[in-house]
């Protein structure tokens, strides 16, 4: 597959006749990074493979909105954001959970899960983060696990970058806290 | 403060990735994006004749003369009594000072058409 530039890619996306081809360079391009931008807000490999697939069919179905005043990685983490915020809600409705409350029925999964291989550290860790709300946990995962510049995770989040390095560090520490409580 | 300690930790788990995924999940994720997308028929964008982009012009043109005409009536018929006054004097009939701005708003409002007809001509042409 011949690689374009991201204006490049973006008049393919416009153009009829190479929007499948160049939205396939784009599923190529972030699928993986996206794939595992979801699996840590979801935990489970399922779930995050259906979300991912959400996220794809709705960049799709909209592709001609699209208009290239943001960047293609911003406008995917976007809808992925959205997904799994979505996901995560309903889930805590299925649960009678409220949204302030440990999502423990994630934690449960990790545990089951045959796709996770950490060890209690790693646990431990994952059950800190999932004690964060979920756009703490979102820009955690993302400056921790993603390293994205803040200037990236404000666009696509749309928090200033000054309240993204506070959430941040606010995380860091609560999550130094539980780890220490915990050890 | 963050413990040292804790903070060494959670520098070590940085590059650590404790989530798997099935065999050969990732290898193929773009196919099985791709093939789960569905059908799209992208519509011809539609095209916009000479007509459609010169006509709300036309119109914005005649509600412009018309309101024009119905401001000036209206103040012709707030200074009923003057032009009664001037007719005694021998000045402008009413009805004919009215007819004459008809004709002067007419006027105007078919120069600002051509004008702007002339453009979209020039173009299209």
């Amino acid at each position: 597959m011949q690689q374009y530039t991201e204006n490049e890619l973006v008049e393919r996306l416009r153009d009829r006749a190479t929007v499948r081809e160049a939205f396939a360079q784009v599923v190529s391009l972030y699928g993986e990074k996206l794939y595992w931008h979801i699996r840590r807000m979801v935990m489970s490999h399922e779930d995050a493979n259906d979300l991912l697939q959400n996220t794809f069919i709705k960049a799709w179905l909209n592709v001609e909105f699209f208009r290239g005043d943001a960047k293609l990685s911003t406008w995917l983490y976007r809808i992925a954001i959205n997904e799994c915020i979505t996901f995560l809600n309903r889930q805590r409705t299925a649960n009678c959970l409220s949204v302030d409350d440990v999502d423990v029925f994630l934690l449960e999964k990790l545990k089951g899960d045959d796709y996770f291989d950490g060890d209690e550290l790693q646990l431990n860790l994952q059950k800190a983060v999932l004690a964060l709300p979920d756009k703490q946990r979102l820009v955690f995962n993302m400056k921790y696990f993603d390293d994205m510049k803040y200037e990236e995770m404000s666009e696509a989040l749309g928090t200033s970058v000054g309240a993204l390095k506070a959430s941040y560090h606010h995380a860091v520490k609560k999550i130094s806290d539980f780890l220490t409580k915990d050890a | 403060m963050i413990r040292k300690d804790m903070k060494d930790e959670l520098e070590k788990l940085k590059g650590k990735n404790p989530f798997k995924t099935p065999d050969g999940y990732l290898d193929n994720l773009t196919t099985q994006i791709m093939q789960q997308l569905p059908e799209r028929v992208f519509e011809e964008p539609r095209k916009v004749s000479l007509k459609e982009r010169v006509l709300p012009w036309v119109y914005l043109a005649a509600v412009i003369a018309g309101l024009g005409l119905f401001f000036d009536l209206l103040k012709g018929a707030k200074n009923g009594d003057s032009n009664i006054v001037q007719n005694v004097q021998g000045s402008l009939h009413p009805a004919t000072e009215q007819e004459e701005n008809a004709d002067y708003l007419e006027y105007l409002e078919t120069q600002y058409a051509n004008y702007m007809l002339a453009e979209e001509i020039e173009k299209f042409e």
